[in-house]
């Protein structure tokens, strides 16, 4: 498949056809919004962010609130402590909770947080908030980290999708708000590839060049009218298509070795993992994993069993393998939830909502290694040290990846922070 | 493949630049309209007149009539037209069908539907919320704009639903969207009735715009603050209460000024210093409780709906709104953010616009029929070829803006310090109330006082009074029985008895007369102090008489703020005239300065070229490309493959089996009935195309404002999705089909090009199409429907396609 022989071959060729008419924009000759436009900061220049190698951010999801104690937190031989013991790890001095014995000795590469009160027990509102970094306000929508990380990361010449979600569980798609439809998610539901990239049964390659060839055909034809860099920006969206189909393969986790699908085991999320790893080595900006089923009112220890048994050994040999493959120094790893749970067990074995004193945890590109960061008291009821919240851990993520998130964007003259200007990032979590 | 036909700007160029040198002939390439558009024209005329008036170079011609069917369908009724309209308008010879055309479009049921449709995405950004049904909240939208209600009745009825008669109007949807919060609300009402996005003046003075201030917030927030949602406890029904109090106290975080408290205040326009008050008895007509929801004697968001019409912003606003729904942009873009450093494009005609929709009441067909009649709307895109330009023209006006130029910025700068100087007023008139406001609770604590004492001092008077009387009333009996006894004694000299009682009495009634002495002190005493309390409550009242007599009446102070805000007004029109004409001296400079680049550098030329041609399209001499928003796209493909005719046909169908509860209303005219069912079908026919459309927003986003954006996930699912697939299907009433009923390769140009680009083949596409099909089919008719489905999607996902040109 041929591109279209004028010059607008690449989205940088765009960017400067438009960062030019912002200088004479600048300059007086006002092609709109310049007022506004000149004075704000705008958004910081995708190259002066992405000095080095391309950044990445692996987001796992614990989707219904994944219980602190029985993970990152543990209090064994408390009253909310329950049945499970913690156990060394790879860092000295640090301990888990003895359900997760792989990830135990992986944990020099990660650190915790152990001081998150996100002032939250609704499931929706902790969804929103953690993933946004912003307190929901009816009527308001921010973007997801993701599509924030697609819109900062995602190099000029890239036709794989910015933004992806792997989705066992939760919401279908995670919005871009005002940074518009280019950064919301792309959807692999049970990690199946995204909607749309297999061609119509009756649709052969060839068929598919052959009507693409006469829609360039019909754009040459209207570009002798009129040609401007939206329909440059809407001809090179078909060609970047092209591309993407042309990749499919990136989507097939089947195509990794029977010895990497046997590591990660036979589990949906041990196949997200995986699929991650392959995403994360086509250098995919944004990925997020959605895991279920925290939500444990009863039985959470039963519960935690079951699916942190899931969860422990595909984790940790993921984060092993972009250790090994030398990814992980460019990949922001960070698993959180929408809460942690109750330290107080309940009549049913269960433990309940609780945004007052949880944690998560991070790692990779930016982040130290096996810090410790906050801490909560004896029978872990209330944060003692460092409280952060959903806020906080946005900022971190995008300083992690060397996104200015104090910056702003500029959209159609309007301005947005990046992220909640009265929140910062948590300075000793940062390398 | 793939070669670009384009003509190149820069060769042509050299050619106009040698023609030029040779002849240097300044032929005007247009009315040099240094006249300003008259009163008496229709606003069409007016709206050409005030875009030539500061057009720079040459115009585009008009638009080809294919080009015009094509644009007015879409842009009155939200749909490219069918092949048939498109070839009943080709083969109209009639000089006047364009306007035929547009009365027909406005008057169809169509219009009601797009541009409900279009304030729906406006007003709601696109977010759904359960607090009214969508498809009611759409049949209000439609409704009332079939029954061409004024847009300004319109805003007022979202601002104050229970204005209306109906307490389960569905307006209420614009307020309970934002859950009836009082800073979304405050966001949204500054953003979409009156074009300020004030939002970042919330916490302080805004740190960009100079205009918005934190307490022009909080005027309009004052107005909304009293105001919450309200679930009827039975009816489980969801309206809006509103308390009788509530200030709007706000506090800078960045002066640490300490608090204020600001009076309900629209933006840019008058303070609410009338404010009725009532006993706390009469406050409310209902007192909110968890039965009802709250409705005060006096409402402030009502008052707020009631001063929308004869607001200057809102005025304003709206006519960019409108603007902005048929061109695509606003005269002030982004349209949320109107002040003086983002003037708009054409600040004359934007006044014209202002003016004439409020004469007009505001009526949206009225103003949408008048920007299409005028040859503004019905511009080619195809921008003037660079030979076309007439540099000494350009010359000529760039001298003519530069003499112009320092006398308009005098002008400016002289209204800037007039503003300064009736603010000065205004603001002295109001530090006098707070004057008075200061003095007056000491003098009234005096006042009470001195009352208080001069009622002390009266009843002590009193009591020494009735003192004094008591000793008078007992002194009198003993000085006659004193007299009598003396008188006994000179008649019986020696009787003992008369001798010791007038010794007796003797003393006594010289005691009582000491007694009586010290009483009548006491009295006077009383008397002076009574006199000096009287007089001090006199002197008191007479000052606080003074301080009274100075406060100035509500009346005067809204009178002195109007004046003020006329004079800004004024002020803003002169600064946006003189920013226009540098806008415009740039431009005469960018375009003197293209010849010599278009000689160095071809790559730079081009650049500098498209920057002309924006700013020609921005200034209306060319017609902008608009994208179809996510609704015209899918329709669109729609109308184009044949499929929305059987939408239509659903549509119907819906409506007669299920016909509106309205029809059955006793005395109903025939005419009414035929409107209701209108009305029905159309909102019935956004509920058939909800699925697709669905579809199409979620790639395509589609906010009101949005910058344009293609992303690859689009073209992914124009290219492989179920939903535009099943459309490029061959069955007998598909555009597939019915060209699969065609035998001749050559005869299937144009009915294609009719149906999706809404207009006849070129030669070259007939040639090029018949040879794909050949090519493509060879021996195997089999293969035919699936070569037809081939070049009806390159058709449909080509640039010609995608926008509105």
């Amino acid at each position: 498949m041929k591109r279209c022989q004028y010059a607008c071959g690449s989205t940088e060729h765009l960017a400067s056809r438009r960062n030019f008419l912002g200088g004479m924009a600048a300059g007086g000759l006002a092609v709109g919004g310049a007022g506004l436009g000149g004075l704000l900061s705008g958004n910081p220049a995708m190259a002066d962010q992405l000095k080095g190698k391309q950044k990445r951010i692996l987001n796992i999801f614990l989707h219904g609130g994944v219980s602190q104690l029985e993970s990152w937190d543990p209090k064994p031989g408390t009253d909310t402590g329950g049945p499970f013991r913690a156990i060394p790890t790879s860092v000295p001095g640090m301990h888990i909770c003895e359900l997760l014995p792989h990830t135990a000795k992986q944990m020099h590469h990660l650190s915790i947080v152990r001081s998150l009160d996100t002032k939250n027990n609704d499931h929706g509102v902790g969804q929103v908030e953690m993933t946004t970094g912003h307190k929901r306000i009816p009527g308001t929508e921010y973007p997801h980290v993701g599509a924030i990380a697609a819109k900062m990361l995602t190099p000029a010449e890239f036709s794989l999708p910015g933004h992806i979600l792997i989705r066992g569980a939760g919401p279908g798609s995670s919005g871009a708000a005002y940074l518009g439809p280019r950064y919301s998610s792309v959807t692999m539901n049970d990690g199946k590839p995204p909607q749309f990239t297999e061609r119509p049964g009756a649709l052969s390659a060839e068929a598919d060049e052959r009507r693409n060839a006469m829609r360039s055909r019909f754009n040459d034809r209207f570009a002798g009218r009129r040609r401007t860099a939206d329909t440059d920006a809407y001809t090179f969206s078909y060609d970047q298509a092209q591309d993407l189909l042309a990749q499919r393969e990136v989507f097939d986790v089947e195509k990794e070795s029977e010895a990497d699908l046997a590591r990660y085991g036979t589990s949906e999320f041990g196949k997200h993992c995986l699929l991650a790893r392959r995403l994360l080595e086509h250098d995919v900006p944004f990925i997020q994993i959605n895991h279920s089923n925290y939500d444990t009112h009863h039985e959470n220890f039963n519960f935690h069993i079951e699916q942190l048994g899931e969860f422990d050994q595909p984790f940790a040999t993921l984060v092993d393998d972009l250790h090994q493959r030398g990814l992980l120094q460019d990949t922001l790893i960070c698993v959180m939830s929408e809460f942690g749970r109750t330290p107080r067990i309940n009549t049913r074995y269960g433990r309940d909502h609780w945004g007052k004193s949880w944690s998560i945890v991070m790692g990779g590109c930016g982040i130290q290694q096996g810090a410790i960061i906050g801490g909560t008291n004896e029978n872990g009821t209330e944060v003692v040290d460092r409280v952060v919240d959903h806020g906080h851990v946005v900022h971190t993520m995008l300083r992690a990846v060397g996104v200015d998130s104090s910056g702003e964007f500029d959209i159609a003259g309007r301005k947005y922070p990046v992220a909640d200007p009265a929140k910062g990032p948590i300075g000793e979590l940062l390398a | 493949m793939n070669i670009l036909p384009m003509a190149s700007p820069v060769r042509s160029f050299l050619a106009c630049a040698i023609f030029a040198s040779i002849c240097s002939i300044a032929a005007p390439d247009r009315l040099l309209a240094d006249t300003p558009p008259v009163a008496n024209e229709p606003l069409h005329q007016r709206i050409d007149a005030a875009v030539e008036h500061s057009a720079i170079g040459p115009m585009a011609a008009l638009c080809t009539d294919a080009d015009f069917v094509r644009r007015i369908y879409l842009d009155l009724t939200g749909v490219i037209p069918s092949h048939e309209q498109v070839e009943t308008f080709l083969a109209d010879d009639a000089p006047d069908k364009r306007a035929r055309l547009i009365d027909t479009l406005i008057e169809g049921p169509e219009f009601a539907r797009h541009f409900a449709v279009q304030l729906n995405v406006l007003l709601l950004d696109r977010r759904t919320d359960t607090t009214v049904d969508q498809k009611a909240w759409e049949a209000y939208l439609i409704d009332s704009i079939a029954r061409r209600k004024p847009l300004d009745q319109i805003f007022q009825e979202l601002i104050d639903p229970s204005g209306t008669d109906d307490p389960a109007t569905p307006a209420r949807k614009f307020l309970l969207n934002r859950d009836a919060e009082p800073h979304a609300m405050t966001r949204d009402v500054g953003r979409m009735v009156f074009g300020m996005d004030m939002q970042c003046a919330q916490c302080h003075d805004h740190p960009i715009i100079d205009d918005y201030y934190q307490a022009d917030y909080y005027g309009l927030f004052a107005f909304l603050n009293r105001t919450t949602k309200f679930t009827d406890p039975k009816s489980k029904l969801i309206v809006l209460s509103e308390k009788a109090e509530g200030e709007a106290p706000f506090e800078s975080v960045f002066t640490g000024e300490g608090r204020e408290t600001t009076l309900p205040r629209v933006p840019w326009g008058a303070t609410l210093y009338d404010e009725p008050t009532f006993s706390a008895e009469e406050a409310y007509q209902v007192k909110p409780d968890k039965e009802n929801a709250g409705k005060p004697s006096f409402s402030r968001r009502e008052a707020l709906a009631k001063r929308l019409s004869e607001n200057e912003q809102f005025r304003r606003n709206i006519a960019n709104r409108v603007w902005a729904l048929v061109l695509g942009r606003g005269l002030v873009h982004p349209t949320d953010f109107h002040y003086a450093e983002n003037p708009p494009v054409n600040p004359e005609l934007l006044a014209l616009l202002t003016d004439d929709l409020a004469q007009h009441k505001f009526d949206l067909h009225y103003a949408v029929r008048q920007i299409v009649l005028s040859k503004t709307y019905q511009r080619s895109c195809e921008p003037p070829a660079p030979e076309t330009l007439n540099l000494a023209d350009i010359r000529s006006r760039l001298d003519a803006l530069t003499q112009r130029q320092e006398p308009l910025i005098a002008a400016a700068d002289q209204l800037k310090e007039q503003v300064e100087t009736t603010k000065v007023v205004w603001q002295e008139a109001l530090a006098v109330n707070d004057e008075v406001a200061e003095q007056l609770p000491p003098l009234e604590e005096k006042l009470a006082q001195s009352r208080t004492a001069a009622e002390k001092a009266t009843a002590e008077h009193a009591e020494a009074q009735k003192a004094y009387a008591a000793l008078t009333q007992r002194a009198e009996p003993i000085q006659t029985v004193l007299t009598a006894t003396k008188a006994a004694i000179e008649k019986v000299a020696d009787e003992p008895a008369l001798k010791e009682s007038l010794v007796l009495l003797e003393k006594r009634s010289g005691e009582l007369a000491a007694e009586m002495t010290t009483a009548k002190a006491e009295l006077d005493k009383k008397m002076e102090a009574l006199t000096a309390a009287k007089k001090m409550v006199e002197t008191t009242e007479a000052e606080v008489a003074t301080v009274l007599a100075k406060r100035i009446t509500p009346e005067r102070l809204t009178e002195l703020e109007l004046a003020h805000l006329s004079v800004v007004s004024e002020a803003g029109k002169a600064d946006a005239t003189a920013r226009l004409a540098q806008a415009q001296i740039e431009l005469c400079q960018s375009i003197l300065d293209y010849p010599a680049i278009a000689l160095s550098d071809s790559e730079k030329a081009e650049v500098a070229w498209e920057a002309i041609v924006n700013r020609w399209t921005l200034q209306g001499q060319v017609a902008p490309l608009k994208p179809l928003t996510p609704e015209q796209l899918a329709a669109s493909a729609m109308q184009a493959t044949g499929f929305l005719a059987r939408s239509q046909t659903a549509a119907q169908a819906a409506v007669e089996k299920t016909p509106p509860k309205a029809l059955e209303a006793e005395g109903i005219t025939d005419e009414e009935k035929a409107l209701v069912t209108q009305i029905a079908v159309q909102g019935e026919m956004l509920n058939q195309l909800r699925g697709s459309v669905n579809q199409f927003v979620g790639q395509f986003g589609g906010l009101s404002g949005e910058e344009f954006q293609a992303t690859v996930n689009q073209a992914l699912f124009l290219g492989n999705s179920p939903t535009v697939n099943n459309w490029l299907a061959a069955a007998g009433d598909t555009l597939v089909g019915r060209l699969n009923a065609t035998e001749q390769p050559t005869a299937i140009a144009d009915p294609l090009c009719l149906a999706v680009l809404s207009r006849p083949a070129t030669l070259d596409e007939q040639r090029e199409i018949a040879n794909f099909l050949t090519e493509t089919v060879g021996e195997e008719a089999g293969k035919r429907p699936a070569a037809l489905a081939e070049l009806v999607w390159a058709m449909i996902t080509s640039n010609e396609f995608r926008f509105n040109h």
